[in-house]
């Protein structure tokens, strides 16, 4: 049958599931192994990334004649379009990475809440 | 909508523990049981997709009330996190996941109980294990359950708004299995979608002075946590948060939808509407002598009270140290003695499935029995 809000698509899962799991799902479920990507915190420029959903604002265009329109794209905090002397791409993230020596955490500062559960529900 | 009786499958604890579902029994008593089974119409999958879904939809509109509004003291979140959820709520971080609870017998309308929008549990029996159980029981019919596909799907979504090399960390408590499993199933359905995942235990988070890190001192760009906005606000790592250069799932605008307080700002907002209940921030004539207190953050049914004529049930526990909302009592069908619950499932915004709890007691808590469903074509059950 299919679903109010999905024309034409499936609510239920049928068989596809049973393709996507099975005994390699669950043995993968509950492996724990260590996460792909481990390692990828040695590069330097993770160090200074944003938040990944943040997008930063576009500068909108000039109209045309307007006086010092090439300035105010220059200094705008968009994406660097532009500008050519204050435009802040990734690239000058990476400058500082020499500053980016990791150092040991300190741990332990989330946790401590519990009255004896996890807080899940 | 009925309970029927239904045959366990022979070497069923076998059957659940090869899915990694080893949690069927909690505290020395069944947290799954295929002894019975709930069984729907098709219009009432209907009627409880829609409510799903026009209640999710009254949610937004609530968070933005409560964010443009600047509601804080109201929602007792530190108003210093104010201007961190709206900027979290306005570029739109993603949501993977939540549960409504729902109080529904098939002849009235599906009635909102509370949204465990921020750490629900009970995902990955509600997704799989009674997939399984359908497959090898009643083949034939249908289930209410796209969890998986969808949650999959939401990972995708998000996988195209990341970089390609990111790297998304589940934090959870991995001494509590219901936890763990949770965690491990929603990375093993990132994975599915193309995502790196790796795993962490909440206290191992660490800090080190400009970014949340790993046991390998590796920074963490994308968190899936399975720990209570309102406890990390508390706690000596939440002023980081507030940098906002690591991203969290569930995003803080989710700390608007699992606060008690949502129920009274619903019922203002939107008053009489079919799938609410009257709801206040204190005692009301509204309610006449029937009610259910509830603290504003409480988890797993504990600190909550059932007054009506002739009766009276409350639960312990250590919530309420920040005050308490007050729902009319719908009371829930009881089908063979047990009380039945709805989770239903929204994923990405959407309705996804539902499972199905049940318990002796009026107050749904924390072990009470996952019970797998099915429904049939037409209109009567």
């Amino acid at each position: 049958m299919p679903s109010p809000s999905q024309p034409g698509g499936p609510r239920m899962s049928r068989s596809v599931k049973l393709v996507l799991m099975g005994v390699a799902g669950a043995a993968l479920l509950y492996s724990c192994a260590p996460g792909v990507g481990a390692g990828l915190g040695t590069l330097p420029y993770l160090w200074f990334l944003p938040n990944p959903f943040y997008r930063p604002p576009i500068a909108a265009p000039c109209p045309p004649g307007t006086p010092n329109c090439g300035q105010q794209a220059s200094t705008s905090s968009g994406s660097g379009g532009g500008g050519s002397s204050t435009s802040r791409g990734s690239g000058s993230t990476t400058t500082d990475a020499s500053k980016a020596a990791p150092s040991q955490s300190q741990r332990g500062g989330f946790g401590s809440s519990g009255y004896g559960s996890s807080g899940a529900s | 909508m009925r309970r029927e009786a239904s045959t366990p499958r022979p070497g069923w604890q076998q059957k659940l523990e090869e899915l990694g579902f080893t949690y069927y029994m909690l505290e020395g008593k069944a947290y799954w049981t295929e002894q019975a089974c709930y069984v729907f119409t098709a219009d009432e999958i209907d009627e409880i997709e829609a409510a799903t879904e026009a209640l999710h939809d009254l949610c937004l509109k609530a968070v933005e009330h409560v964010v443009s509004n600047k509601l804080w003291q109201r929602m007792r979140i530190p108003p210093t996190w104010g201007d961190y959820i709206e900027r979290v709520w306005r570029r739109t971080d993603p949501t993977i996941y939540g549960r409504f609870d729902l109080a529904y017998d098939g002849k009235s309308p599906p009635k909102l109980l509370e949204y465990n929008a921020d750490t629900p549990t009970a995902l990955y029996e509600a997704a799989v294990v009674q997939w399984y159980w359908l497959k090898d029981i009643k083949p034939d019919a249908d289930q209410f359950n796209s969890i998986h596909e969808k949650l999959i799907e939401a990972w995708r979504g998000i996988l195209r708004r990341l970089a390609p090399e990111a790297l998304v960390h589940f934090a959870r408590f991995e001494d509590q299995p219901e936890d763990l499993a949770t965690s491990e199933y929603l990375r093993d359905t990132a994975l599915q979608a193309g995502l790196a995942g790796k795993p962490i235990a909440v206290p191992q988070i660490g800090w080190n002075g400009k970014r949340f890190t790993d046991l390998d001192e590796m920074p963490i760009q994308v968190m899936s946590k399975l720990y209570p906005w309102e406890w990390m606000v508390r706690e000596e790592f939440g002023a980081h948060v507030l940098t906002d250069s690591t991203a969290f799932l569930e995003p803080a605008w989710k700390m608007i939808l699992s606060n008690k307080m949502l129920l009274p700002l619903l019922w203002e907002g939107f008053p009489d509407h079919a799938n609410l209940l009257p709801a206040f921030e204190q005692q009301h004539s509204d309610l006449g002598n029937a009610y259910v207190k509830k603290p504003i953050f409480g988890r797993e049914g504990h600190n909550i009270s059932i007054v009506a004529p002739g009766l009276f049930d409350t639960a312990g526990g250590s919530y309420g140290a920040e005050g308490y909302v007050w729902q009319a009592y719908h009371a829930l069908p009881v089908f063979d003695g047990n009380h039945a619950v709805v989770g239903s499932w929204v994923v990405e915004g959407k309705p996804a499935g539902i499972g199905m709890r049940e318990d002796e007691r009026r107050i749904t808590h924390n072990n009470s029995r996952f019970v797998p469903h099915y429904f049939e074509p037409g209109g009567s059950s």
